[in-house]
């Protein structure tokens, strides 16, 4: 009797403690996370610092007139951005960005909205193809300078009947005149085969060559050689950048109010993260715009997620600023390959793709 | 309405002993230190600034409830094995306390049902553990909440698994009670259950370094059995934090741990309606 009346727990708990361990065995109970592990670029990596030193050159030396001293290598592309003085410089790498996923989502845009007889079939036809020959484009607010390999170039096609004027030992200038529609003179200046640089001045013309061939004096760089990391990097100053970006009032006014430069590096080797590393003069102000930019990333969260755009709240909510020390703060933003090519499908289905 | 009656007479016992009023009194401390001495600027929904004790913390400029989420995901940690070790200390003579001599003749003659008197004793642990639990995360939700703005519910969630967590190690130390009538064997029982928790986290991995033979089958057999309560506090942790989970794998946890529970309480049940007093 007591024997039959044992077996009803024992056998509950025995088939308790099986379904437990049915139960129990799963598989991890923290989802796959979906939030981006974007690595941010913050110094010269390995690969970028043998770029860098393989762009360096030795600066030129003349007999004629007195030479700077005390530059014995240069970034030709970096002197010629610094040339004539400013404050701000971007440098996109396009030959990286090109064989890049980001380069290659860009490229299908591109295509897709150009058609064939694109800009760069036209360019392609001077001798020069932005994906091969390109290998950077930096602007700054004198104007624009591409490096890359441009031998086969056939100035004529590209430049128009205008006579190039030799200036220096390897520069050369064109004057395009505008066209019947109006708009200034460009001054094209080849410097070698390696060099050009677009601008609206003779002067910035002169003034590029001159920095290249060491003549006369030497600007203060806008940007180091151990700041070329990334896919696009450069100097811009806050009020330059909010003119930039659009933003005139909240925190654009702060922007331009409190940093005196803001050095911005971009990494698109895979995804996409931003670091941009904003100095000012007033500590002060500094501080008040971080938390202004903190403040406008949590409302554009807000607003996101108000709206139903669950992917843009969750990305901001990995946007972070770090405040720094002695007037100094970094915005940190990052973008996973996967949400940038969404964003970009819409290009590559043009609207009239239908018909 | 007795099993009622039996929660209430725990809670009465509970509230006489000073384990359970040191606790009340530190938590209820450290809640009052945290909201006079924090000091949190928040901007248009963002943590801009932190002073404790007036000294400023450093700390990155982000949106105010993603600035909390470590902080919720710390405390939930804190919570649930601080809660657990207490738990195993402060509740391990409950059990040999209703079965002390004179007691249990007294409570058996009363008409009350031996198994309202062991789910009663059972249940009144847990809503210990409950409250305990709640208190400190619904604080720490209240406080810093009062000063952000930012109110979340899944913290006291958390709270709750880890009071479920807490159950299932107190239904193996009631069992061993019922066996051996000793507050200590009761406290290292539920020490024993916390390790062998622990192992069943990552009992995978030390399974794949272990050489094939009996230690290995007995391992495998004991941590299988087990509730993770690494993995446990890992998901209470990632529910206090709003971190995304997995929904069909943290339903075949919690009821799991609920079987496991279950299957003790059902083995000391038997021994209880067996034993003679």
């Amino acid at each position: 009797m007591r024997l039959r009346r044992r077996w009803p727990w024992l056998l509950a708990a025995a088939l308790l403690l099986g379904l437990a361990a049915w139960l129990l065995w799963t598989p991890d109970t923290l989802a796959p996370t979906s939030r981006p592990q974007v690595e941010l670029p913050r110094h010269l990596r390995p690969a970028e610092r043998q770029r860098m030193q393989a762009r360096l050159t030795p600066v030129p030396t003349f007999d004629a007139g007195p030479a700077a001293m005390g530059v014995p290598r240069q970034d030709p592309m970096l002197t010629a951005l610094s040339a004539g003085g400013g404050s701000s410089a971007v440098v996109l790498e396009v030959n990286a960005l090109r064989y890049s996923p980001l380069g290659e989502l860009l490229l299908g845009c591109l295509v897709a909205r150009e058609g064939r007889e694109s800009a760069l079939e036209s360019l392609r036809k001077a001798g020069i193809d932005p994906l091969q020959d390109v290998d950077r484009v930096g602007i700054t607010e004198h104007g624009l300078v591409v490096s890359g390999d441009f031998r086969k170039t056939q100035w004529a096609t590209l430049l128009g009947d205008a006579t190039p004027q030799t200036y220096g030992d390897k520069g050369s200038i064109t004057a395009v005149e505008p066209r019947a529609e109006g708009g200034s003179t460009l001054y094209a200046t080849r410097w070698g085969d390696s060099l050009l640089y677009l601008g609206t001045s003779a002067d910035d013309a002169r003034s590029v060559v001159d920095a290249l061939e060491n003549r006369g004096p030497r600007s203060p760089p806008i940007l180091q050689p151990d700041q070329t990391y990334g896919e696009m990097y450069g100097v811009v100053s806050g009020s330059d950048l909010a003119q930039a970006l659009g933003e005139t009032g909240g925190w654009g006014k702060a922007l331009a109010g409190a940093a005196s430069s803001v050095e911005l590096h971009l990494d698109a080797r895979r995804d996409v993260g931003l670091v941009a590393e904003v100095s000012g003069d007033d500590a002060a102000k500094v501080a008040d715009l971080g938390k202004t930019l903190g403040g406008a990333l949590a409302m554009g969260r807000i607003e996101a997620r108000a709206g139903g755009d669950a992917e843009t709240a969750e990305l901001l909510d990995f946007a972070r600023v770090v405040p720094g020390r002695d007037g100094k703060l970094s915005l940190e933003l990052a973008l996973p390959l996967e949400v940038v090519a969404k964003r970009l499908a819409f290009c590559r289905n043009p609207p009239d793709a239908g018909r | 309405m007795k099993l009622l009656a039996v929660i209430a007479d725990l809670l009465r016992e509970a509230a006489a002993r000073r384990w359970f009023l040191a606790l009340a009194i530190a938590l209820t401390a450290l809640l009052l230190l945290l909201l006079t001495s924090l000091r949190l600027e928040v901007v248009d929904g963002a943590l801009a600034a932190t002073r404790l004790f007036g000294e400023p913390l450093f700390h990155e400029i982000r949106p105010a409830d993603v600035a909390l989420r470590p902080v919720f995901q710390i405390a939930s940690q804190v919570v649930f094995w601080g809660g657990l070790l207490f738990g195993v200390i402060a509740c391990a003579d409950f059990g040999p306390t209703l079965l002390s001599p004179g007691r249990i003749e007294f409570l058996t003659a009363l008409p009350v049902r031996r198994w309202e008197l062991l789910l009663g004793t059972f249940l009144g642990v847990l809503l210990l553990a409950v409250g305990g639990a709640v208190y400190a995360a619904g604080g720490l939700v209240l406080v810093l909440g009062g000063k952000t703005g930012v109110w979340t519910g899944w913290p006291l969630l958390s709270a709750l698994l880890a009071a479920l967590s807490f159950g299932a190690v107190y239904a193996g130390m009631l069992a061993v009670a019922l066996w051996v009538r000793s507050a200590a064997l009761s406290a290292a029982t539920g020490m024993v259950l916390v390790v062998l928790g622990l192992l069943a986290t990552h009992r995978r991995t030390m399974m794949a370094a272990m050489d094939e033979g009996l230690g290995r089958m007995l391992f495998g057999g004991l941590t299988a059995l087990v509730p993770p309560l690494g993995r446990m506090a890992d998901v209470a942790g990632a529910l206090a934090s709003s971190a995304p989970l997995a929904p069909g794998s943290i339903a075949r946890l919690l009821l799991g741990t609920l079987a496991f529970t279950a299957a003790l309480l059902v083995v000391a049940g038997y021994r209880f309606e067996r034993k003679d007093f």
